[in-house]
């Protein structure tokens, strides 16, 4: 039956990460952003806090693990989210935990992986990160199109290559890269490896200098001859058969894109929900801007929630194991465009006080655009969609879009 | 959470779509050249028991709660928003009685309505479509009796209709009167734009004198039933917006996939395909709204006007964009006749009219926030 109320335990969470939003993560905000780093001392603090194992196979974790039982782990992740980054997006990203190689983890790793690289990994107090490494300077929304390889010697994978853009990929513990072991087979030949640091090989280049989420660690790296052991390959002899591997990748987006897409709103109402309060202050009932500014806020909120909506549908099905990639892409494709429109009315509405490093919108304006960016950018997120719809019509009259091949795109 | 509706729901939809494929669909050119729904499609619709939801006590069928009705709404408009229009407008009625009047009042007219009666609701004004809390139409209490003056636009099915119900201000309260049969009334036939198969009206009232017993649910009716009442007519709309939307994407959708240029479906284009994927994508968030909005209206919440009015702007500018597309993906075959697209075009934005997703809606939304937030605070 249809209800829109969240579950009792979702709301507690809710409210409990609100309150660590609002207490911890906003205060640090201007000063994180300003030295584009977050301290030490900080980032264990919030570890504490979080438990320091943020968001760990949550399924196993709450055991609700089997398949076709009603689960709430993604739902959580949602609603948690949103109410993170309302606190600020850039050191959310400094809370140590598994980030992405979580879910692709999750979605590909055997059992046992997911014991050794999450479980075991993730405990105690010291606080430990997780990245995914999927991104190459020409590879981006094109998946399939990745140039590192692993080539299998013995007991052992041999990674080459180069990614980037990679969210705390300098200090990850835990690494999941996705390369291929044959070319040939196009994203076929695409499976997920793990590094655990500190391995020899591995090697941390440049750190980007970024519009936005500057608190937030962006790193280059590159594989030089980089040996793992042959169980590192996630999903284990199964990964081998074509196809699996680059599955496990999509499937980490079906799950990732509705948690970035909520961070997203959670970023627009930071900004729509100061700016509301601003100018209940600042405009005077009387003025002739009033009515503008009211619509302008009123259309704000309705958009925020017509994308809120989209990744609580999205999660939901997840959580109720319906496939989602198209609502996943529906999230990922209307919120950050939404939260954007709310930053930019933000600006607006506060004029020359907009802009102002007094304010925090001018950081959300910055912080928002790599949400139509990462994670699948609004292109590609499209393209998901409208073959959701449409089916694959770029394979049915074309040249050169072969199925597969070499040049075979990324879904 | 769930998204999820009921069995019963699902069926429903099921029989609707059916329905609608088979019987509506195909008579909508018909229907619009006739200017109202064929009495085939009328009457079936009513004998399914989703035209006119009236509770079993009175003979009816049973009525529906907001979310089964804004999924009627989003079936029977998939075949065509017009006839969705006129047939589900005398439902609108029977809601408002049903809700807001007196034991017996609901007792002597509900019934009528079973037996065949058509209802139908003047609430529309030329300053106010989408707000219904500044209508300019008054009723003026004197005595036994109450003068009732304002223009109304777009009523559906007026001269048909033998229970007329008009939404004027009482003081500064709205109020719910029906109007007599033979009252000296001047109804205008309109000629309009786009939802051509729903036959509507410019209703004028100058001063026109009815008893004070005319008042639905008496003259301290619950302000808040009749709000609600409303709410559940704007859903109806919001529902018809759905529809309308969808049948539009997905008559384009059909279209991108068969016709070819340069040697390849236009779907494959991404000029075609990225309207297509942002107009189902706002679709999606739309109806997700509507259906919150109208799962607030059942439960009764504080918030569900504010909800119902970002519902139906998100709707309406859902259909509003799409039916543009529509037009756009079809090219010059979207601009003809013998395709769909320009009447979804032109009914599009007629909805539009009554429920504006822009500057009006928004300033309607933005004045119920503020005083949610007030009363809540």
């Amino acid at each position: 039956m249809i209800d829109f109320e969240l579950d009792e335990k979702v709301q507690a969470i809710q409210a409990f990460v609100h309150s660590f939003a609002e207490t911890q993560l906003r205060p640090l905000a201007r000063e994180a952003d300003e030295k584009g780093v977050v301290e030490p001392h900080i980032i264990r603090m919030l570890g504490e806090i979080a438990g320091n194992r943020a968001a760990i196979v949550p399924e196993e974790r709450a055991g609700e693990g089997e398949d076709n039982k009603p689960r709430v782990g993604h739902m959580i992740s949602i609603v948690g989210s949103e109410e993170l980054a309302w606190g600020d997006a850039a050191v959310i990203l400094n809370i140590p935990g598994p980030g992405l190689a979580g879910p692709s983890i999750n979605a590909a790793g055997t059992p046992e992986q997911k014991q050794k690289f999450l479980l075991d990994v993730f405990t105690g107090d010291e606080p430990k990160f997780g990245a995914l490494a999927v991104t190459e300077p020409q590879a981006g929304s094109d998946v399939g199109n990745v140039q590192t390889t692993a080539t299998r010697e013995g007991d052992e994978w041999v990674l080459n290559g180069r990614k980037v853009f990679c969210t705390n990929g300098a200090r990850a513990d835990v690494l999941v890269v996705n390369a291929t072991i044959d070319k040939s087979l196009g994203r076929g030949g695409q499976k997920l490896f793990v590094i655990l640091k500190p391995t020899p090989g591995l090697i941390v280049g440049k750190i980007e200098k970024k519009l936005g989420l500057t608190a937030s660690e962006t790193a280059e790296l590159i594989f030089e001859d980089c040996r793992i052991p042959f169980d590192h390959i996630l999903g284990g002899e199964e990964a081998l058969k074509p196809e699996s591997g680059f599955k496990g990748t999509m499937k980490t987006f079906d799950a990732s894109r509705p948690t970035v897409a909520a961070m997203a709103v959670g970023i627009g109402r930071a900004a729509f929900e100061y700016v509301r309060d601003w100018s209940a202050s600042e405009i005077p009932a009387h003025s002739r801007r009033r009515p503008f500014v009211e619509a302008k806020l009123a259309t704000m909120e309705r958009e925020l929630q017509g994308a809120r909506l989209l990744c609580r549908k999205a999660a939901w099905m997840a959580d109720n194991h319906i496939p989602n990639s198209k609502e996943a892409s529906m999230s990922k494709a209307y919120s950050p465009q939404a939260a954007l429109r709310a930053c930019v009315g933000a600006i607006e509405i506060m004029g020359p006080e907009g802009y102002s490093k007094e304010h925090l919108v001018e950081k959300w304006y910055r912080d928002i655009k790599v949400y139509d960016i990462f994670e699948g950018t609004g292109q590609i997120n499209r393209v998901v969609i409208s073959r959701q719809i449409l089916g694959r019509l770029d394979l049915e009259n074309g040249p050169g879009n072969g199925r597969g091949g070499g040049n075979g795109r990324a879904a | 959470m769930d998204f999820q509706p009921t069995e019963e729901q699902r069926a429903l939809t099921d029989a609707l779509h059916e329905f609608s494929e088979s019987e509506i669909r195909p008579a909508a050119r018909e229907c619009e050249e006739a200017g109202r729904p064929s009495e085939r499609i009328s009457k079936q619709l009513f004998e399914m028991g989703v035209a006119t939801p009236v509770p079993e006590e009175f003979g009816g069928q049973g009525t529906f709660d907001a979310v089964t009705s804004v999924i009627i709404a989003e079936e029977v408009a998939w075949g065509d928003p017009g006839v969705a229009f006129c047939v589900l407008s005398s439902g609108v009625a029977a809601t408002l009685i049903d809700l807001v009047g007196t034991e017996d009042q609901r007792r002597s007219l509900l019934p009528r309505m079973v037996e065949g009666a058509i209802g139908t609701v003047a609430l529309a004004e030329r300053d106010a479509g989408a707000d219904f809390t500044e209508l300019d139409a008054t009723a003026v209490i004197k005595g036994g009796t109450a003068a009732l003056s304002g223009i109304k636009y777009t009523v559906p099915l007026f001269e048909d209709a033998a229970i007329r119900l008009v939404v004027v201000r009482t003081d500064r309260e709205n109020g719910l009167w029906l109007l007599g049969e033979d009252a000296g009334l001047i109804a205008q036939p309109e000629d309009k734009l786009g939802l051509r198969s729903a036959k509507t009206y410019k209703l004028v009232l100058d001063g026109l004198e009815v008893p004070v017993a005319s008042a639905i649910g008496g003259l301290d009716a619950g302000r808040q039933k009749l709000e609600f009442g409303l709410l559940r007519a704007k859903l109806i709309n919001a529902g018809i917006a759905l529809g309308l939307a969808r049948a539009s994407l997905e008559y384009a959708s059909g279209y991108a996939k068969e016709r070819t240029a340069f040697g390849k479906p236009i779907g494959a284009f991404q000029g075609i395909s990225f309207k297509i994927a942002d107009r189902a994508t706002e679709l999606e968030s739309a109806r997700l709204m509507v259906w919150e909005a109208a799962w607030a209206v059942d439960r009764g919440d504080q918030d569900a006007t504010s909800k119902v009015i970002a519902a139906c702007g998100q709707a309406i500018a859902a259909a509003v964009f799409t039916a543009d597309d529509g037009v756009q993906i079809l090219g010059g075959h979207g601009y003809m006749r013998d395709h769909p697209q320009e009447m979804w075009y032109r009914d599009a934005m007629t909805l539009a009219t009554l429920d504006s997703p822009s500057m009006v809606g928004d300033l309607f939304l933005a004045k119920q926030l503020r005083a949610e937030k007030a009363g809540v605070k």
